[in-house]
């Protein structure tokens, strides 16, 4: 009775390695985060317990609706543009591009920018927008589309830095929305769209009647998959802007990391990362939901 | 009739010049970053778009010295390289349990794995740094390949039990039946059987571990503890004014995953696709 007993304990042991570290490095961590945005904490000296006053501290500071504001405008446009034109990508790679190997040599090249760290991208854009020397102002000047001696400094100005901080992102993510839809492509079957031809469906109405209602699902995952991103949106914009200039580029996760490891506020911080894994929650449970919903509808 | 294969043959000529020269806009950065590494700063302060003049590579020697870039190389390696056999050795055997083994509460297990996923780095970093501290690995190494994998678990597992569940369990039951046992099995048969699955979750992690800055960022603050990324970043701001070197460390980040790239290209995309797909 006893062996037995003993036996139906083993097989739990293939979760024990990963049961250890999960409990350690996240759970833990997760019931510490929520414990320490309870309390007023330098980082150094002892926790003390504040109760609400780091979430009140929160909604009344304008700077952290200011954050949360450019998040939601940063993740709205990553959830927008991204996929879409890596559908638009592949639309090209698949169906326009009528050679073989032309196609593959595309693929490989609109795939090349997801090879770099966002650090990397983020830094090489630096340079690209830099106004005296960047490729930018060199190609809109030689195009005479601006005045050499008064180049803009895209990264520099209010207006433009969000929309000019968010171009190196389509430019390397809309590789990573085309190959995601180009698999899915491949994985319809062939005869669907042969049936329709010979129904006399042209190749744009194959596309749209067919390939397209069948790709949903794989384009609303990719959608997912940045709306995720978005969230985590630090690398590139650290590496870039650093949050600047003032706090025009200052999504909350850039927020958070100045609020704790330049002011040392980290209960605020913990009480900023609580509001946000919550918004985060909500948005992936919207987003699970809805992706139920189409994958009934369209498969 | 002519007039409309005129109009067709126009379309066709104009879509030719659009992708063409979005491939142009998509593919020039890059370009540009090699061509400039060659280029002398008096050069590029001269004209920034041009070719050039020799292709002297001593620049790269330069910058790979002030970056003390092998040593980055190095620590980028030895992070990326354990934390993927945590992250596989954990979440294979876990994924095995969920999938084949005779487990009670498999969906309750398998919904918490799951539901961690939320968790990001960025989210539990405060805490995260404060642990480090207290365990005494701060400005280890070790603190971004356990965070690290922990926090990969979720994923791999969900990767995983996809790849698993097309292994017939009457294929286990046999076995077991002959007196094998659980881990044989997952060794002489998983493990052959999903190769394709695990090569996909190695790809997928080591290339996530490679790009990874905000823990280097934050845990690694001592000079000989940099990763690619923030060995980059900070050579960024020590040498801002010397732009060949800028572009030259650029290069020197992405050429070794360009070499992998092109040998492993099918992987890449496999392993890219199913992290995705599963994530």
């Amino acid at each position: 009775m006893k062996k037995k007993g003993v036996k139906a304990v083993i097989p739990y042991l293939y979760f024990l390695p990963m049961a250890i570290l999960l409990a350690i490095f996240v759970i833990y961590p997760l019931y510490s985060l929520v414990a320490t945005s309870f309390t007023k904490w330098d980082g150094l000296s002892a926790k003390e317990f504040i109760g609400m006053k780091n979430y009140v501290k929160a909604f009344r500071s304008e700077k952290f609706w200011y954050s949360m504001k450019l998040t939601f405008v940063w993740t709205l446009l990553s959830i927008l543009i991204l996929q879409p034109v890596g559908v638009l990508l592949s639309v090209i790679v698949e169906y326009v591009v009528k050679r073989r190997r032309a196609s593959g040599v595309m693929r490989v090249l609109f795939f090349l920018p997801m090879l770099m760290s966002m650090v990397a991208i983020g830094l090489l854009w630096q340079l690209i927008y830099n106004p005296s020397l960047g490729l930018l102002t060199s190609v809109l000047s030689k195009l005479n589309l601006i005045d050499i001696m008064n180049p803009p400094n895209l990264l520099g100005s209010r207006s433009t830095v969000l929309a000019a901080a968010f171009i190196p992102t389509i430019w390397q993510w809309s590789g990573f929305g085309m190959i995601l839809t180009s698999a899915a492509m491949m994985s319809i079957p062939s005869e669907l769209t042969e049936a329709a031809a010979i129904d006399g469906a042209g190749k744009f109405s194959q596309f749209f009647r067919i390939t397209l209602p069948l790709l949903m699902p794989t384009i609303f995952l990719g959608m997912t998959i940045n709306m995720i991103g978005a969230f985590k949106g630090f690398d590139m914009l650290y590496a870039m802007t650093a949050g600047g200039p003032a706090n025009y580029t200052t999504l909350t996760s850039i927020f958070i990391y100045k609020l704790s490891f330049t002011e040392n506020k980290f209960g605020y911080a913990c009480a900023v990362s609580v509001i946000l894994i919550l918004i985060v929650i909500v948005f992936t449970m919207i987003f699970n939901a809805a992706g139920r919903k189409i994958d009934e509808r369209f498969t | 009739m002519g007039n409309g294969r005129r109009i067709r043959k126009f379309l066709s000529l104009s879509a030719k010049v659009m992708i063409g020269l979005l491939l142009i806009v998509d593919v020039y950065p890059i370009i540009w970053m090699f061509l400039n590494s060659f280029r002398t700063n008096n050069e590029i302060y001269a004209n920034p778009i041009g070719l050039p003049k020799s292709f002297d590579f001593s620049v790269f020697v330069e910058a790979w010295v002030k970056a003390d870039f092998g040593r980055a190389l190095f620590n980028s390696f030895y992070i990326a390289f354990f934390q993927v056999v945590i992250i596989v050795a954990a979440a294979s055997l876990s994924a095995y349990a969920l999938t084949i083994l005779n487990v009670r509460g498999k969906n309750i297990i398998y919904n918490v794995i799951v539901s961690l996923q939320v968790v990001s780095g960025q989210i539990i970093l405060i805490p995260l740094f404060a642990l480090m501290r207290d365990m005494g690995l701060l400005d280890h190494l070790w603190a971004n390949i356990l965070s690290g994998a922990a926090l990969s678990f979720p994923l791999a597992t969900m990767i995983f039990k996809g790849g698993f569940q097309s292994i017939p369990r009457e294929l286990y039951e046999s076995a077991v039946v002959d007196g094998c046992s659980d881990m044989r099995f997952f060794l002489k048969m998983v493990f052959p059987l999903a190769k394709p699955t695990f090569s996909s979750v190695v790809i997928y992690h080591a290339l996530f571990s490679w790009n990874e800055y905000l823990f280097a960022l934050t845990f690694l603050r001592s000079a000989k503890n940099r990763t690619v990324t923030t060995a980059i970043q900070v050579f960024f701001t020590q040498w801002q004014a010397n732009w060949t070197q800028l572009f030259a460390i650029l290069c020197l980040a992405l050429i070794p995953i360009l070499i992998l790239y092109i040998f492993l290209q099918k992987y890449f995309i496999a392993g890219m696709v199913a992290g995705a797909v599963k994530g």
